[in-house]
């Protein structure tokens, strides 16, 4: 290193410099270890059968496995049913009960202070409940459903093959549609009220006003919470594990109830981190063609 | 097409927690076809709820509002037609400014063609052709105030209902404004209905000021007669800048012949000017204006408190030693200093006298030639 290369190094690195250095290099090194290290490791595990005990190196011979085997179609099937059915429906829910809270209708205070009970209940009380709920022989909705005459015989909601999938779509909505309720709420209370009372004079309809007003300022909201919910979805495990374990006849295994099968069942590290990683790129794609179509971060900062 | 607007006994309330507040309270009034017509008032005297009874946006308690013969008291906004332009300019902050024009068109259902030929030609007439494709928040207030204009009058409104629309504008703004909007008026036929608390506006822009006080009617004229003829002391010193002067006096009767003496000053009454009903308390107004150092009928002295130059002329604000304030716009005075004395003094002919209530019993001309009362 000559003189003046020395002196445009000392140059850049002054006092500040170092001071911001020591700052931010504990926590590069914090993720380093426990978010780096781990995924690398996994994505190389992937490429090896057997890869705890007689590792062989097998290249993308487990990703070729894995794709090339009829299951994996299946449980892709299930995550996509799975995780665009409550993220959509989560959202509609949230929607329609901040669009009521919003209209100062009376108790609207009592129940956005409820809507958060939901969000903050650990997920096996929000099983044991919708267990007890929808069980077939002391279930409330059986008992219901069954005195009305809509049914003849009690419904095993979470163990048949039609209305397991469902069941567990209706317990996750009831768990994160308040995730929606509160952000949409937020940016519903933001929406200046003189803009309704124009559309009034100028004669558009409650629906029209919706469209036009309320539609346009949730936008941004709306598409971060189909990417932020879409993502966290797609990658949920405790819900459906802990209520069917995949089942009934792997009608709900989705990827990660897979990989864990994979992994802790069959004990087969080389697929369950190669399943992992097609999980990963899979939502990487999505989320990279996602920014390109919407541009939600220009939305959140415009 | 415009059209006249008629108040019969229109009234106001608003229920909060048990307790009743009235907003708007008996007011009748007559605004004639195709006038502009201000409401002016301090906060909270009901101006801006009447403009919303017109626009449909409340429904008021009691009385009846027509638009020419045609009741709409009870009738949807959207079925007035009239336009409004709100105080917080209101403009869909997802639409460009042509969409932002022609919304009200748009959901009427005009043609996409004519819709375009209307926006263009407001936004020609509002000098906003250059904006016609960008976003609200790309413009400047003015500009911004200028679209949500267009947005009014692009739908060939009856009436025009303007709620304070140019109070977050600066000075120079307003007043290019305050042109455009009279312009527009001239070229549109509509009945246009301005509300302000800023009685400049009312007073430069308008056929006819109607000035409120706690929801209640105070007088309702052409700018000229209710800054010349106030019903009330309020008027008078509601309008006009600075406030009318107002000066405590005592009438002193002596037979036939009776006098109003203040602090220094006697103002002689033509006989039978002012009859006994009205007391012998009463108060003279006269407009800083019509003060002037060293002249006039009527003089008195006053003490100089704070000494404001606007120009060629100044306002002086003193007290008189029995500590009444009194304010005087004249030339020359921008060389007083707080402490000065100086000697002012008044023509009758400018004078108002108020009685004990605050209502005006007799006005300047009355005191010089006695021809007799001739209130309101």
């Amino acid at each position: 290193m000559s003189a003046a290369t020395g002196e445009r190094v000392r140059e850049r690195f002054d006092g500040a410099t170092w001071l911001l250095a020591a700052c931010f290099l504990p926590l590069v090194a914090f993720f380093a270890v426990v978010w780096v290290a781990p995924i690398l490791y996994a994505l190389w595990m992937s490429l090896f059968r057997d890869p705890v005990n007689q590792p062989t190196f097998v290249g993308l011979g487990n990703y070729v496995d894995l794709l090339t085997a009829p299951p994996f179609w299946g449980y892709l099937w299930n995550s996509v049913v799975y995780a665009v059915s409550t993220t959509v429906l989560s959202l509609l829910v949230g929607l329609g009960l901040a669009l009521v809270v919003n209209q100062r209708v009376r108790g609207g205070a009592a129940l956005r202070t409820m809507m958060i009970f939901p969000y903050l209940l650990p997920t096996l009380v929000v099983i044991f409940m919708w267990k007890f709920i929808l069980d077939p022989n002391i279930g409330v909705l059986n008992q219901a459903l069954v005195s009305a005459g809509l049914v003849e015989e009690p419904i095993a909601f979470f163990s048949t093959l039609e209305w397991a999938m469902p069941a567990v779509v209706v317990t996750s909505v009831w768990k994160f549609g308040s995730f929606s309720f509160f952000i949409l709420l937020a940016r519903l209370q933001a929406i200046d009220s003189d803009l309704y009372e124009r559309a009034r004079v100028e004669g558009a309809t409650t629906w029209q006003a919706f469209r036009d007003i309320t539609l346009p300022h949730l936008r941004s909201a709306i598409l971060i919470i189909l990417l932020v919910r879409g993502i966290w979805m797609f990658n949920k495990f405790d819900i459906i594990f802990l209520s069917t374990r995949g089942g009934p006849l792997q009608k709900t295994t989705t990827l990660p109830i897979r990989i864990y099968q994979l992994a802790f069942n069959e004990v087969n590290f080389g697929l369950a981190t190669a399943l992992a990683g097609i999980m990963f790129l899979l939502l990487a794609a999505a989320a990279a063609v996602y920014f390109r179509a919407f541009a939600p971060e220009e939305e959140v900062s415009g | 097409m415009s059209t006249s607007i008629h108040l019969e006994d229109l009234r106001k309330e608003f229920r909060t927690l048990g307790s009743t507040h009235v907003a708007v309270d008996g007011l009748t009034l007559d605004i004639p076809d195709g006038s502009f017509t201000t409401f002016v008032g301090p906060s909270g005297c009901g101006k801006t709820t009447t403009l919303r009874m017109l626009a449909g946006l409340e429904t008021p308690t009691s009385g009846r509002i027509l638009f020419g013969d045609r009741d709409v008291t009870d009738l949807p906004p959207q079925r007035r037609n009239a336009a409004m332009v709100f105080q917080s300019i209101a403009l869909y902050p997802h639409m460009t400014v042509r969409e932002n024009i022609g919304y009200g068109l748009k959901i009427r259902g005009v043609s996409k063609g004519e819709r375009d030929a209307r926006i263009e030609e407001a936004a020609e007439t509002l000098q906003i052709t250059e904006q016609l494709e960008k976003m609200p928040a790309e413009l400047s207030g003015g500009q911004q105030q200028r679209v949500a204009l267009g947005g009014a009058f692009v739908q060939d409104p009856d009436v025009l209902l303007l709620d304070e629309p140019m109070s977050d504008l600066d000075a120079k703004l307003k007043s290019e404004l305050r042109v455009e909007i009279q312009r527009l008026h001239q070229e549109l036929e509509t009945t246009v209905v301005y509300v302000t608390h800023d009685q400049t506006e009312a007073m430069t822009m308008s056929d006819q000021v109607v000035l409120l006080r706690e929801g209640e009617l105070a007088q309702a004229d052409p700018p000229r007669r209710l800054f010349d003829r106030p019903r009330s002391e309020y008027v008078a010193r509601f309008i006009g800048t600075p406030s009318t002067n107002v000066l405590p006096c005592r009438v002193d009767r002596d037979g036939s012949t009776a006098a109003l003496v203040g602090h220094g000053f006697r103002v002689p009454l033509p006989a039978d000017a002012l009859p006994a009903a009205v007391g012998d308390e009463v108060r003279i107004g006269i407009r800083p204006q019509f003060l002037s150092p060293d002249a006039g009928e009527h003089r008195f002295e006053l003490t100089v408190e704070v000494v404001e130059p606007i120009g060629i002329e100044s306002v002086v604000h003193g007290r008189t030693d029995d500590g009444t304030r009194v304010d005087v716009v004249a030339a020359g005075l921008d060389s007083l200093r707080p402490g000065d004395r100086i000697v002012v003094g008044f023509d009758r002919e400018h004078a108002f006298v108020f009685g004990a209530g605050g209502e005006s019993v007799l006005f300047g001309e009355e005191l010089v030639d006695g021809r007799g009362r001739s209130i309101r």
